[in-house]
Formats: C-alpha cells, structure tokens, sequence
C-alpha cells in the first residue's frame, strides 16, 4: 500500500487524471464527501486529504510516502524531501506587484504576503529593506486600503490583479506542482514508488533532445 | 486526588524539541547504545567522552552536512566568546584526533556516544536532540578503511536487533568529478538539486542520467558505462569495485546503490551511505568519508565515520516488533537488610526490599519489576500485582 498526501481544491482537480494513469480512482479521488482519507485497496493506494501547506510535513514525518505540493509551500517552508517530479500542473507565478500608475515609496516598502519568507528573502537578495506583513489571504486588498505598499502573491492568469487595479512589477519564482518522497520510502519501496512516479511523469517535452542518455538505466 | 486545573507536568515547560526518557524508555535507549558500542570495541574502536558545546570558530571548522543556521550558539560568559552546542560529534573527534591524539600512531579507531542539538529552520522538530553512537576512523584511506566501515554499520544494525534493513551506498566523486571546474555557486546549486532529486534543475544531461541511476549492482555498471568519457569515469568504476568487495564481504543482502546521492556533498571526498529500515522516515545511521575533514584542524589525514541516530533505530526496532527481555528484578517482602537482598545483589540480580506483601505487588507493577518473593523459600515467588 503506497500512501500519498494530496492538497485539497485546484490542484487536487488538475492531477486526478494525472493518477488515475497510475492507477487511482478519479472519480474516488474527486467525490464530494468530507471523507479526509480515499482508499483504492485494489490498486494498493491510499491518499490523504490535506491543506496544502501539510503536505510535505505528513511526507516528512512518514505519515505518506508521497506527496503532491506547489513549490511554493517548499519554498516558504522548506525540506529536505526528494522531488523527483515536476507534474506540469498548477502552474502560476509568485510575483511582486503594486497599485497602477502609483510609484514604489521612497525608503522601506511595506509588502503584504503570505509568504513571508519568501519575500523577505527576495528582497533581501535585491538590496532593499521591506517591512514584510504576513497576511492569511485577500491579499490585493492590502495596498488598496493602505495596509501596505506591494503584495507578494501567486497570480496564474492576472485577471485577479486586474480587477483590484493592481500590476505586475516583478516575478519572484517560477510555480508549478511537483512530486515529494519521503526519502525512506524511496529507497526503501522502489519497487512502487519507481513505478508510481514513471506513471505519472508528463510525456518528455521536444525542447531537450540533446540527452539521449538522460533516462537510460533506471536502476534494477 | 488533584483539584489543579493544570496538569502537573505543564508547569515546568521544556523547551521545543527536549525530552525526557522515563525509566523503560531510557534502558531501552541505554542497552541499544551499549550493544552497538560493545560491537565497535569488538572491532578496536576506544571510546571517548566529548564536551556538549564547544567554541563555535572550533567546532564549526569542521561542520559537516549542516547548515550554518542548524546551530544553536551562546555567548559563554567566561570568555565572551560566542559557543555553539555539538550539532554533530565528528568534528570534535576530529580536534581531539589534531590535538591530544596528534602523538600516536595511525590508524585512530575511536567510538562515541552522545546527544547532538540541532536547530531545525524548516518544518516541525525546530530544535531537536539526537542522541547518536557513532565511529571515527582516521588514517586509512579509500577502499579499505569504507569497507571496515560498511562492515560495522551492517553489524552495529544487527546487532541492534534489526534483521531488515537497507544499506545506499553513493559516492561524492563522481558528482565533483563531474561539476569541477564549474563556479562554486553552481557547484552549490547543482549539488543541491540532486540531492533532492529534482530534475528540473539539474540542466546537464550527464548529470541527470545519475538521477535514474539508483537500485542494485545494474545501475553501477551502467553508471561506469555511461561515464566512461567523463572526468568521472574513475570515481565511478571505484565506486563500483567497492560495491562489490562489500558484496565479498557478505554485505549483498542489504546493499543499494544511488549513483545521483549526494547528500552532504559539500563535506563527503568519496563513499556517503546511508541505512534505512522500515518503520523510520529517513536514515537510521548515515556515514561516508570526508578526508579533507583533519586537515581543517591542521592534521590532515583521510578519515570516514558513521553514526547512528538512536531514536530511528529504536522506531525501526518497534515497526519489527523486537523487544528484548529485561533483565529479574525482584522486589522481596521484607525489612530493608533482608539477607535476601544482599544475596541477590551479590548475585548480580537487581533486589528491593518492601514491608508489606500488598505494598510490594503495588510497587513492583509500578516500576517494571518482574517478580515479588514472599517468604524465605526462593522458589515462591508471585509476579507483580
């Protein structure tokens, strides 16, 4: 039996068909009931329920063997999981932004977020002192009733930003949902775990032919 | 009965991370670490006892796998220097090797047992105690000195009553043979990358294919074959030919492979292995060799270790079901300097007396004691209420 922890609403949505191609059950996955744990004991899969931010702690501490989670929450909190797999799904963009046409204030921005560490660190990188506040959500209200200057935030389309008048100012990373290990699992079960992942690794892009050797050998 | 609103043990808090063994946890802690030590003095290794913090310019020259931030520091008021708890014990051993061992003759086999304090930035677990047994071995270089090593990892996990456990076995040659010559940031961060196996971020080709190349003896041979034309073609075959002397040595029973390992790859020259069990969610004993480790404290020498993390072992132990029968003790019914109690002491049998035959079955249960003996014939003995 392979346990795997899933995060709960979108992302949950986007890799059921990625799973069902390894075996689980979508329509078991997808259900509308509370149930927190969906089993499939014919394919040997279990899979938790969890906010995503829980995710990569249930992996850590074993409780899963696997995980789904957006790098953003391993940025923000960060592990020492393997990720063997980028899933091609979730993707979106953590970036800095602010009112239209209002320019940055002179000194120390007030940057609201709810990844503090993250946008410390981004503009710790960048030479400029923030003060961070650590918002829970609604973040676009934050510079539309002075709370703060900027936001750091997740946006996939923009059409959020938009709407609050708000725009881009700056990308922060790259986001995209990837596959966690724990790390005992993976050596300890490669038997299913190695299976599992190579089912649900997206069809090779045409951009990188230039490694014919690159997944030559799987181990035994 | 209490009326607090409070239990007890709320009022003396302790800080996140620590705690305390009460008494069956502890034996169970203590007799672990006494069969793995005894096991490591059967093979030559003296023990030695180390401070728990030290200088941090001391003792973080020798920071292995650990970030800088993974350390708990303080200002010892003695000195005004800033000291840092042991985060790890290698680099102590390291000193003592560079420093008061510095006079005798190689190779240095020491042991040793204790509790490392690590800051944990990440997720839960933010500070934790480790309580490790571990092995230095100091003066032999290559193949030979990881092969005692692996050796002894496999017998200390014996001896530690697990009968199934996972040995992978990486090697950091073939990673800084293959990223030489690159800047060190990249260095840092392709390293990094693979050690979380994560793929997108690893842009070389060769580099990637080591991702796939974990399992058995199959994903060596296939490593040595792929990097054939490398820089790393020899670190590669090594790794291979050490793979198979331990197979020699009667290790291919628990023996994987991960040509793509390279946790702690700024601080392992070449062989990194680490054992895993079912039960625990990572290592239960990591080691390898890091033989530019002494020459950082100005006695440079190669040298490799191991150490176990004894609180995953003793998870491994439970997730199998081992327990191992405690040793008679016996509490007699009778006055303090009871005959009895002193013939059993001399015995070597662990004895208490108490007054009241109701009062020492209550007693007895209370504290783990195996039997109650009531009268003055030896053979009458009750077990514990």
């Amino acid at each position: 039996m392979l346990t795997i922890a899933l995060p709960k609403g979108r992302v949950l949505r986007a890799v059921a068909p990625l799973l069902a191609r390894a075996g689980a059950d979508a329509q078991v996955l997808l259900a509308d009931d509370r149930s927190l744990v969906r089993e499939m004991p014919q394919a040997g899969l279990r899979f938790l329920l969890l906010k995503p931010d829980d995710v990569p702690t249930y992996v850590d501490y074993g409780a899963a063997d696997l995980g789904v989670c957006g790098r953003d929450v391993l940025l923000e909190r960060p592990t020492d999981l393997y990720q063997p797999l980028d899933l091609g799904i979730g993707r979106c963009r953590m970036i800095v932004a602010g009112v239209v046409g209002r320019a940055a204030p002179v000194g120390v921005p007030r940057v609201a977020t709810k990844y503090p560490r993250c946008a410390a660190d981004y503009f710790a990188r960048r030479g400029v002192q923030a003060e961070i506040v650590h918002v829970q959500g609604s973040v676009e209200l934050a510079p539309l009733v002075g709370l703060s200057d900027l936001i750091v935030d997740l946006v996939e389309t923009g059409a959020t930003l938009a709407q609050n008048g708000l725009e881009e100012r700056e990308e922060v990373a790259r986001i995209s949902s990837v596959l966690v290990a724990n790390r005992a699992a993976y050596k300890l079960r490669q038997d299913r775990v190695g299976p599992f992942i190579e089912a649900l690794r997206p069809p090779r892009p045409p951009e990188s032919p230039g490694d014919p050797g690159a997944r030559a050998g799987a181990g035994a | 009965m209490s009326d607090e609103a409070l239990p007890r043990s709320l009022e003396h808090p302790l800080p996140s991370g620590m705690r305390d063994l009460l008494p069956e946890e502890a034996a169970e802690r203590r007799s672990l670490s006494r069969r793995v030590l005894d096991v490591a003095a059967l093979h030559g290794y003296a023990l030695v006892t180390l401070p728990a913090f030290e200088f941090s310019e001391v003792l973080e020259r020798g920071l292995g796998t650990l970030a800088p931030a993974d350390v708990l520091r303080f200002i010892e008021p003695e000195s005004g220097e800033v000291a840092a708890f042991r985060p790890d014990m290698t680099p102590q051993i390291a000193r003592v090797v560079a420093t008061r061992l510095r006079d005798r003759p190689p190779p240095v086999r020491l042991a040793y047992e204790g509790t490392v304090l690590r800051r944990r930035s990440g997720r839960a677990r933010k500070h934790r105690q480790i309580p490790q047994v571990g092995v230095e071995l100091a003066g032999v270089a290559g193949p030979e000195g990881d092969l005692e090593l692996l050796g002894l990892a496999a017998a200390t996990l014996r001896a530690a009553g697990l009968a199934r456990f996972t040995i992978d076995l990486g090697g950091a040659g073939v990673v800084r043979a293959l990223l030489a010559g690159r800047p060190e940031a990249e260095q840092r961060a392709l390293s990094e990358a693979l050690a979380r196996k994560d793929e997108t971020e690893v842009d070389d080709p060769t580099l990637r294919a080591l991702l796939a190349l974990h399992g058995g003896r199959d994903a060596l041979v296939e490593g040595a074959r792929l990097l054939a034309r490398t820089p790393a073609a020899g670190a590669a075959s090594a790794l291979l030919s050490l793979f198979d002397a331990a197979v020699a040595r009667g290790l291919g029973d628990c023996l994987q492979a991960d040509l793509g390992e390279v946790r702690g790859f700024a601080y392992y020259t070449g062989a990194i292995f680490h054992a895993y069990a079912p039960g625990t969610s990572d290592a239960a004993l990591s080691g390898g060799r890091y033989d530019e480790l002494l020459s950082r404290f100005g006695a440079p020498m190669p040298a490799a270790g191991l150490a176990l993390d004894l609180d995953r072992v003793l998870e491994a132990r439970r997730a199998a079901g081992v327990s191992e029968p405690g040793p008679r003790r016996l509490v007699v019914v009778g006055p303090a300097d009871d005959p009895r109690v002193a013939a059993l002491r001399a015995q070597g049998v662990c004895a208490v007396a108490v007054s009241g035959r109701a009062e020492a079955r209550v007693y007895a249960r209370a504290w783990g004691f195996t039997e109650v003996q009531d009268r003055l014939d030896p053979d009458a003995t009750l077990q514990p209420a």
